[in-house]
């Protein structure tokens, strides 16, 4: 049984992380909160089947039931019955706590960055350090595996890191004549652009609740809000990247180029239903979100980097992510954990999650995706504040449906 | 980060509804997060450069 951490310990080793927050993003399924069902891999009647260990696992993460069942299929000695839960925001977390609290926690979750200390304190996540071999930690991108390590010590296992990046609307921009911005003044200028040609629409919304994509774009600007490398806490909300990015967005915001508005609402949903909103910022994920939500935009939407400060000095910062833990109440912490390791790093863990049409995972195990023998470039950068890129990629995706599939 | 979040969250709100801006938002964010840190017993310092 794993110890409660230290909250002073695990909360200083966090710090040396730019901006955790900023990986709050969902990347869970926007229907998994409707859905609660049980995986039939629970009632698995074959022979073989009898003789496995099971294991349970919760996850609100789209693709999830395909993943379990491509694992169950191809796997004799362990089984995993599967329920899908709400997203952590909508109760899923609250169910996890409730059921560590009682004895009864799954032997998997999934949990998402800013919540693997929380859980790790709560003594609800099992330390995994002595359980995670080489071979597994060769396979993720170190940062990412940094990002659920404190002092140490490693609390979960990343299954994807998700780069901030620029939805947009192609339809939209070719009947508008725009070209795609790759830098903030040239996004800017679309803006501006957009609000001329077709008043009632606007480029973009600045999200009145998303302080966690603020993050991102902080993160990208240069910002690291927490800082304990003097020993104590050095906290810097409102240092100068940030304070630029706030001025950048408070301009467009003055000039009526952008929304603003609640992007968690009946109203955001209609702007994007609408057209009214030619760029969504977020993270990897949010263009399965968008297939799942608006089916009937399939074709319409690409994403391209997200705009520049300094094309020169490339960065960006992430939005959304999730991780796998095994708790404390796991009965079968080595079963779990095999689950865990083909889960984030097989490539028919990932054809079958993407396999769903609704998930686009940047995964955090490169080599998973067979398209990607080496880490990319914006995945390298998830846990640093910049990198150097010489190539701008557009890659058709989003509701196209296939374009974000390794 | 919650609390923090929520802090700024409500600064953005309180922007878009015509009361301050953006900046007094994280502003406030910063301020708001000082008093959590120091609850649990941590060594706090503020920085804004």
């Amino acid at each position: 049984m794993p110890g409660r951490q230290s909250r002073r310990s695990v909360l200083a080793s966090i710090a040396t992380l730019p901006l955790t927050g900023a990986l709050s993003a969902c990347s869970s399924s926007d229907g998994a909160s409707k859905s609660g069902s049980t995986s039939k891999t629970s009632t698995i009647s074959s022979k073989g089947a009898k003789r496995a260990t099971h294991i349970t696992f919760w996850s609100a993460l789209r693709g999830s039931q395909e993943v379990v069942d491509a694992f169950n299929r191809t796997h004799d000695r362990v089984q995993v019955d599967f329920q899908q839960i709400p997203t952590g925001g909508q109760g899923g977390y609250a169910k996890l706590s409730n059921a560590s609290r009682a004895g009864n926690a799954p032997d998997v979750a999934t949990i998402e960055y800013p919540q693997v200390p929380g859980f790790a304190i709560d003594g609800v996540a099992r330390e995994l350090t002595d359980l995670i071999g080489d071979g597994l930690r060769a396979k993720l991108l170190p940062q990412a595996l940094g990002l659920t390590t404190f002092e140490k010590r490693v609390f979960s296992v990343p299954l994807d890191v998700e780069p901030m990046l620029m939805h947009y609307r192609t339809d939209l921009f070719q009947q508008f004549d725009l070209e795609v911005p790759r830098t903030w003044d040239e996004f800017e200028e679309v803006a501006r652009t957009v609000r001329r040609k077709a008043p009632d629409r606007r480029l973009a919304t600045f999200a009145t609740d998303g302080a966690m994509q603020f993050a991102a774009l902080a993160w990208q600007a240069g910002a690291q809000w927490f800082d304990t490398s003097d020993g104590a806490w050095n906290v810097s909300l409102a240092d100068e990247p940030t304070r630029r990015v706030a001025s950048y967005w408070q301009r467009l915001i003055d000039q009526d180029l952008v929304f603003m508005n609640a992007v968690d609402s009946r109203q955001s949903d209609a702007q994007i239903s609408n057209g009214q909103i030619l760029v969504r910022l977020s993270g990897a994920w949010d263009a399965g979100a968008q297939m799942n939500a608006r089916p009937a935009q399939k074709g319409q939407w690409a994403v391209a980097p997200l705009p520049q400060w300094d094309p020169a000095n490339p960065a960006v910062g992430t939005h959304g992510g999730s991780t796998f833990a095994v708790t404390k109440d796991s009965r079968h912490p080595e079963a779990a954990l095999e689950f865990i390791e083909w889960q984030v790093s097989h490539p028919d863990a990932l054809r079958a999650r993407l396999s769903s049409g609704s998930s686009s995972q940047y995964p955090a195990a490169p080599a998973s995706s067979p398209s990607a023998a080496r880490p990319s470039t914006a995945a390298t950068t998830a846990a640093r504040t910049s990198t150097r890129s010489s190539r701008r990629r557009r890659t058709r995706s989003g509701t196209a449906g296939s374009g974000d599939r390794g | 980060m919650t609390a923090t979040g929520k802090v700024m969250q409500d600064g953005f709100a309180r922007a878009g509804g015509g009361q301050g801006s953006l900046i007094d938002a994280v502003r406030a964010a910063q301020q708001g997060t000082m008093p959590d840190l120091k609850a649990l017993g941590l060594a706090t310092t503020e920085r804004s450069d």
